[in-house]
């Protein structure tokens, strides 16, 4: 006996679910449907530090601490506030304890350093990564004195020879660091916040995460602990829109300048390119609205039958 | 005696980095460098360690291969990744320092390994966690369902917060004044809401830590070391 509408509706069959899954994503990739982002108070709080920035405050450290599996979120965090960083001329060096991690921070700089002049040695370094038995224990060996730790970037180049490296002229420990920013898929802030925030605490610390982990760190951030967040791919996008925002206005000035052509190429592949998590929101709001529309039809019809079988009791019991 | 020796070196190595943390020395003087050299230490018995877990691993697949087990062919074709990770990656390291991502060209080795990380690895690693988006979707579909008062509230949570997570969120009310806006109530719900019970959490975690590592470091600790005849 075929079972009532609303049974099957609570029931539809998985691979009709992912089958509508799919189509939702695909069909902004299609429109080229787009919205306007808004942007929160956390990702504006990182926007507003790196802006901050003062020549004397030190590099920036971001800790790349993702790969393929995270990339979808981290990567546009990476590239973003790397793109920020470079605009600005804020140094920064790169480090992991994965491998992936600096390789990918590494290319980001490398497509965008053109755009803004910007040279390897002098506007950033490459730590590559330090493998250990734990998290804790490498930023606790790091700490205190970075060129011993790290004593070559990842071209083999020491720490200490500054003529190739001179954006280690003034960095001996954490402490000469301006702020770290760390990105990764699993909570790696905590450790930053319990172990280099209490020695050092004029270091700022900020955090990239995917949306499961971002909810963690928000008692953080009500305790200054941490300045600022980026929640998954809604923060890289509302981060790209501040940047696009500011690369549009420069690129505009260098026009009138007459910067040179391949500078003001490099500036537009740029201000095209690193979009990647503005037009990926599109793909998500179509999920998420999908999800939701699948939940709400599934309680509806639960709730429907709920009330059948109600109204059937007292028409038995009557 | 061994396990006395045992729990006077834990001790020891756990006092140095408690006295440490509370009564920071100066740069150079012996207790900085003594948590120094400890820390380099731990790195280097973290190394042994992640040897012996190799070797586990190696030794655990390649007696289901020779003995020909149930389900062989999947440690033959681990044996072989690992073969070819290992070969390669120290094979290649001293022709490029930086491996980017999606290049291709060079020697033969930096090519093989390559096509093996940005060719097979990258794309199969990304692919199999994208998997889960499909699995959020039909579980969230077959098991939310409104059976009570506190489930609605965190039905209604749920989707206020995913709404105003995607700019979709923000198109639908942007015209609303600022306290209507659902990404407006997405920040409020996620940094006071869940701020809260986060922190309530993580005061629990952490008191649970604490009285865990204390009987680990005061060696009060059942099983590994501190109950078998050594």
């Amino acid at each position: 006996m075929q079972q009532p509408w609303y049974v099957r509706l609570q029931r539809i069959d998985r691979r009709i679910v992912y089958l509508f899954l799919v189509a939702a994503v695909a069909f902004p990739m299609f429109t080229q449907l787009r919205f306007p982002t808004f942007t929160t108070p956390e990702t504006q709080a990182v926007y507003d530090a790196v802006e901050r920035w003062q020549p004397g405050d030190g590099p920036v450290l971001i800790m790349a601490d993702w790969g393929a599996a995270s990339w979808g979120e981290n990567g546009p965090q990476t590239q973003t506030v790397v793109a920020h960083c470079l605009d600005r001329g804020v140094p920064f060096a790169i480090m992991s304890t994965g491998f992936e991690g600096p390789i990918y921070t590494s290319h980001y700089a490398d497509q965008a350093a053109p755009a803004f002049g910007r040279e390897y040695g002098k506007d950033w370094v490459n730590f590559g990564f330090k493998a250990g038995p734990n998290y804790g224990q490498i930023i606790a060996a790091f700490m205190p004195d970075v060129v011993k730790f790290v004593q070559t970037d990842a071209k083999g180049t020491p720490l200490t020879d500054h003529d190739k490296l001179p954006i280690m002229r003034n960095v001996r420990t954490l402490a000469d660091f301006y702020m770290v920013y760390a990105i990764g898929a699993g909570t790696t802030i905590n450790d930053w916040v319990g172990l280099a925030k209490p020695r050092y605490p004029k270091v700022l610390l900020s955090y990239g995460g995917t949306a499961v982990t971002a909810p963690e760190v928000y008692p953080l951030m009500d305790s200054k602990q941490v300045v600022g967040l980026l929640v998954g791919m809604a923060g890289a996008a509302e981060y790209e829109t501040l940047n696009a925002q500011r690369l549009k206005k420069e690129l505009a000035a260098l026009r009138a300048q007459r910067a040179p052509p391949e500078r003001l190429q490099a500036l537009e592949k740029l201000i095209r390119t690193a979009q990647h998590a503005t037009w990926g929101m599109s793909m998500q709001s179509a999920a998420h609205l999908l999800v939701i529309l699948f939940v709400i039809v599934g309680n509806l019809a639960y709730l429907y039958e709920r009330r059948r079988a109600a109204l059937d009791r007292e028409a038995r019991q009557a | 005696m061994k396990r006395g020796l045992i729990r006077l070196i834990t001790f020891a190595a756990g006092l140095i980095l408690v006295v440490e943390y509370f009564w920071p020395g100066r740069p150079g003087d012996w207790l900085d460098v003594s948590r120094r050299n400890y820390l380099d230490f731990t790195a280097v018995v973290g190394a042994f360690g992640l040897g012996v877990g190799w070797y586990q691993l190696v030794h655990g697949h390649a007696v289901k291969l020779a003995r020909l087990r149930k389900g062989w062919f999947h440690s033959l074709g681990f044996l072989l990744t690992v073969v070819a990770a290992i070969g390669l990656g120290i094979y290649t390291r001293g022709m490029s320092p930086e491996h980017k991502p999606g290049e291709f060209a060079g020697p033969w080795p930096q090519q093989a390994w390559s096509y093996m990380t940005w060719g097979l690895m990258n794309p199969l690693v990304a692919s199999v966690f994208s998997l889960l988006a499909f699995y959020v979707a039909s579980a969230a579909y077959r098991a939310f369902r409104i059976k009570n008062w506190e489930a609605a509230l965190m039905m209604a949570a749920a989707i206020i917060v995913m709404l105003g997570q995607v700019p979709v969120g923000n198109a639908l009310t942007y015209h609303l004044p600022r306290w209507g806006q659902l990404p407006v109530w997405k920040t409020w719900i996620m940094a006071t809401i869940n701020g809260s019970a986060q922190r309530a959490l993580l005061f629990g975690m952490a008191v649970g830590a604490i009285a865990t590592s204390l009987r680990l470091w005061l060696g009060l600790e059942r099983g590994a070391f501190f109950e078998r005849r050594l």
